[in-house]
């Protein structure tokens, strides 16, 4: 298991001390290494992409209010994931109750300039990776929160599983069983899914050769 | 390494699995074909993942990020003075002497199926595993989390390390879920709840039931109908008050009386859960998520 050096843990435990008096370099030392990550754990959990900015400032917000009780046992990293889980919970609630779903289509667009992995480059490659996204973002969503949650945090943060349970609140061996049930639903929902199928295949039938 | 040992190591980041365990995998992948498929399987789809693009950030938001957070902290600055550190260890030290008090006998635990010296033990146990440095303890978790009812006491610190003490009558509903198994001493939570629930067939995801506390923050309750109840202030801090009403699992069957609500308190700026209470198949349980917080638990 990877667990927090005794180097990172004081650096954590120096850098919240002084967050939480508000020094504004420990501040932006917290935002720069963390805002990111953070950013694209909202968004890919909870499918919004303009409203992610919004909701990441508000976990550093909560972060910061809550700061004095961080205790350091958890690495800074892991308690800040912990408090987005929770407010992304939270945001899928809220849209749960005006349901709106307000999930954006624009990771497609993003992937046209961005080329995935084994495109090549090429649109043709573009547009198949672009299609094998769109199949996953789609199955990733419809996965139940906790599964997601998972996900999200190992393959998307690197995350080990220790680091996992220690954001979710539960032990390795949940969160090894819900990687295995949350992986095996992707296989089946990405292989059912005829729209993504039909959208692989024609963007293989542009590949060259 | 077995093939449970294999299917977990599996799903380590390279960088986290120490070398030892990496050659254990591999020899044990090449021997065991379904671990193999089910690795293949991992790999194939972390390598689908890779292509959902992230949001790339603009200097500019860190930068308005960093600027609301000065401010904030400008704000917290002025407002009032904190509780002395102090107070928590006096909190701590109160529950270890009410946790012994009650042990000898005092109040319901210990006065049955074990004697006041094995409920010290673990009870002291809890605390000093609790206070002993180096323990990684997820922030959910800060405290031992202490569940009462009035039949059955748990401790635990952590979701795998759970503390059971039993008293109830032999023929109480409470005693014979937690006896199916033999388990009424210390207790893997899983094994627990899982065989508790099976024998049940209570129909819930026993693969998601590992602890008590997800086995009461299980699914089935939280797509229950959730009512806001607004804010209140709760011993030095604000905290909001959820409502809940399970409509499935073994919290909803309340003794054939019908599902009792499930009053969950959560701090307002975090939503960090602070205090669960209910009541089912006669029993109320209490879980207090942040021990060393003034609050006032019934019992």
């Amino acid at each position: 298991m990877r667990r927090p050096s005794l180097q990172s843990h004081a650096r954590d435990v120096e850098l919240a001390r002084r967050c939480a008096e508000g020094d504004r370099e420990a501040l932006e030392a917290l935002v720069d290494e963390h805002y990111g990550p953070v950013v694209n754990y909202v968004h890919r959990f909870t499918g919004m992409r303009e409203d992610a900015h919004d909701l990441a400032q508000e976990v550093f917000v909560k972060a910061l209010r809550a700061l004095p009780r961080y205790d350091g046992r958890a690495g800074l990293r892991t308690w800040l994931f912990t408090i987005a889980g929770n407010a992304c919970r939270d945001a899928l609630r809220r849209r749960r109750r005006r349901k709106e779903d307000v999930a954006d289509e624009s990771s497609l667009a993003l992937l046209v300039d961005r080329p995935g992995p084994g495109s090549g480059g090429s649109p043709a490659g573009v547009a198949l990776d672009a299609a094998r996204a769109e199949a996953l973002r789609r199955a990733v969503e419809q996965l139940p929160e906790v599964h997601r949650m998972a996900v999200i945090l190992r393959f998307y943060h690197d995350m080990s599983l220790q680091e996992i349970a220690e954001v979710c609140g539960c032990t390795i061996g949940t969160v090894g069983s819900r990687l295995h049930y949350a992986l095996k639903k992707l296989r089946k929902l990405v292989t059912d899914d005829p729209e993504a199928a039909e959208a692989v295949g024609a963007a293989e039938g542009r590949l060259p050769g | 390494m077995s093939c449970a040992d294999a299917k977990l190591a599996m799903l380590e980041p390279t960088a986290s699995l120490p070398n030892e365990r990496r050659t254990e995998l591999d020899r044990h992948l090449a021997e065991c074909p379904a671990c193999r498929d089910a690795h293949a399987a991992v790999a194939n789809v972390a390598e689908r993942l890779s292509g959902w693009p992230g949001i790339v950030v603009d200097p500019a938001r860190k930068s308005a990020c960093v600027g609301r957070l000065v401010g904030v902290a400008g704000e917290l600055r002025e407002s009032a003075p904190r509780r002395p550190a102090q107070a928590r260890w006096v909190v701590r030290f109160a529950l270890v002497g009410l946790v012994a008090a009650l042990a000898l006998g005092l109040g319901p635990v210990g006065r049955g199926l074990y004697g006041p010296g094995a409920a010290i033990a673990w009870a002291f146990s809890s605390v000093d595993r609790w206070c002993a440095e180096g323990t990684v303890t997820p922030p959910l978790l800060i405290g031992p989390e202490r569940p009462v009812c009035n039949h059955v006491r748990i401790w635990y610190q952590q979701p795998g390390s759970l503390r059971i003490l039993v008293d109830d009558s032999p023929d109480g509903p409470l005693y014979e879920l937690v006896r199916r198994d033999g388990h009424t001493a210390v207790s893997d939570p899983y094994s627990l709840v899982g065989h508790g629930l099976e024998h049940e067939a209570q129909q819930l995801d026993v693969d998601e039931l590992f602890a008590v506390r997800e086995w009461l923050a299980a699914k089935a309750i939280f797509r229950a109908p959730v009512v806001d109840l607004g804010l209140e202030r709760f011993g030095d801090r604000t905290v909001r008050r959820i409502e809940i009403t399970p409509t499935g699992g073994w919290l909803a069957g309340g003794g054939g009386h019908g599902p009792e609500p499930i009053m969950l308190r959560v701090d307002a700026e975090t939503m960090l859960p602070l205090l669960l209470e209910t009541t089912t198949h006669g029993s109320t349980i209490v879980l207090d998520f942040e021990y060393g917080t003034d609050f006032p638990v019934e019992s």
